[in-house]
């Protein structure tokens, strides 16, 4: 079977035919991406005024799969860095 | 010129001219399923290998959906539009429903040689997106050839695809494919009967 972004997912749930028990239960048999794809670079200022990315990194995780714990975790922390950060293209 | 009759008839490039299929992600339902086990000169696959070919009709809930809207650059490709801030313009996804799209060939390999059961791998995946459920055996699937009855009128997520391929006459063209498929839980399985063509009369 093939996998669906959280892009795709987003998008088929906002129209209605895929509701939260059905997402849920493709995230268990993992059919779902775990991790949005940005088009460009979240950054913040340090006090020297270089601009600084957040990052998100499990360690240890290395190739395994995530938990709906993880993937909550992973999507409360995107939103605090739309709430925190700017997005620039082209920043590393 | 003259009128038309009663009342004006208008032609409205936006809403009624060409809207490119995006590729995406899309309910459907199975439609039709053809197996071949013939090549072309009508030879034998090698192995009694066979081939699936699905072709999907797009569900009416894409209607609920708001898809990029696509315009041709000049060298015949699409991006998609802008509306006047720079925002991605989308429309609605009705113009695709009742479309149909066939899936690449899924191979089946009867009996593979040891170390090649990985050939049965997207046979298995591409029909357990359809709602097949392959009977189990000592934590093995078992590989079984899927029959009409088995997956018409299913209700399935389709994966749409841009499939570059070089005709006869050499040149290269882009069809729209279906490259995978997913389970669709809230879908409702249709009756091979709703599938059908209407009978013109």
């Amino acid at each position: 079977m093939g996998r669906l972004t959280l892009n795709e997912i987003d998008k088929l749930q906002e129209a209605g035919i895929l509701d939260t028990e059905a997402v849920t239960e493709m995230q268990d048999r993992g059919l779902v991406g775990s991790r949005r794809r940005r088009k460009s670079t979240p950054y913040m200022l340090n006090k020297e005024g270089k601009k600084v990315s957040p990052q998100l990194y499990f360690k240890g995780h290395g190739g395994g799969e995530d938990t709906n714990e993880m993937t909550t975790f992973r999507k409360e922390f995107n939103e605090l860095i739309e709430k925190y950060t700017t997005l620039e293209k082209g920043v590393a | 010129m003259k009128e038309l009759g009663k009342g004006e008839t208008y032609f409205d490039e936006k809403t009624d001219g060409y809207i490119p299929i995006p590729p995406g992600v899309y309910p459907a339902h199975a439609k039709t399923l053809e197996i071949r086990d013939r090549k072309g000169d009508g030879t034998p696959f090698a192995n009694n290998c066979k081939v699936f070919d699905v072709t999907f009709q797009i569900a009416d809930e894409v209607g609920t959906m708001q898809v990029p809207h696509l315009i041709r650059n000049g060298d015949n490709t699409f991006t998609q539009s802008s509306d006047t801030d720079g925002n991605p313009s989308t429309v609605n996804g009705s113009f695709l429903k009742g479309k149909h799209f066939r899936s690449n060939g899924v191979w089946i390999t009867p009996n593979p040689n040891e170390g090649e059961g990985w050939r049965n791998r997207r046979y298995i995946e591409f029909f357990q997106g359809c709602g097949v459920d392959f009977p189990e055996q000592d934590g093995k699937k078992r590989v079984m050839e899927v029959e009409e009855s088995d997956i018409i009128g299913m209700p399935v997520l389709v994966k749409l695809v841009n499939e570059t391929y070089t005709n006869m006459e050499g040149e290269e063209r882009v069809t729209m494919k279906v490259s995978d498929t997913l389970p669709w839980a809230d879908g409702t399985k249709l009756d091979a009967a709703e599938l059908t063509e209407d009978v013109p009369f």
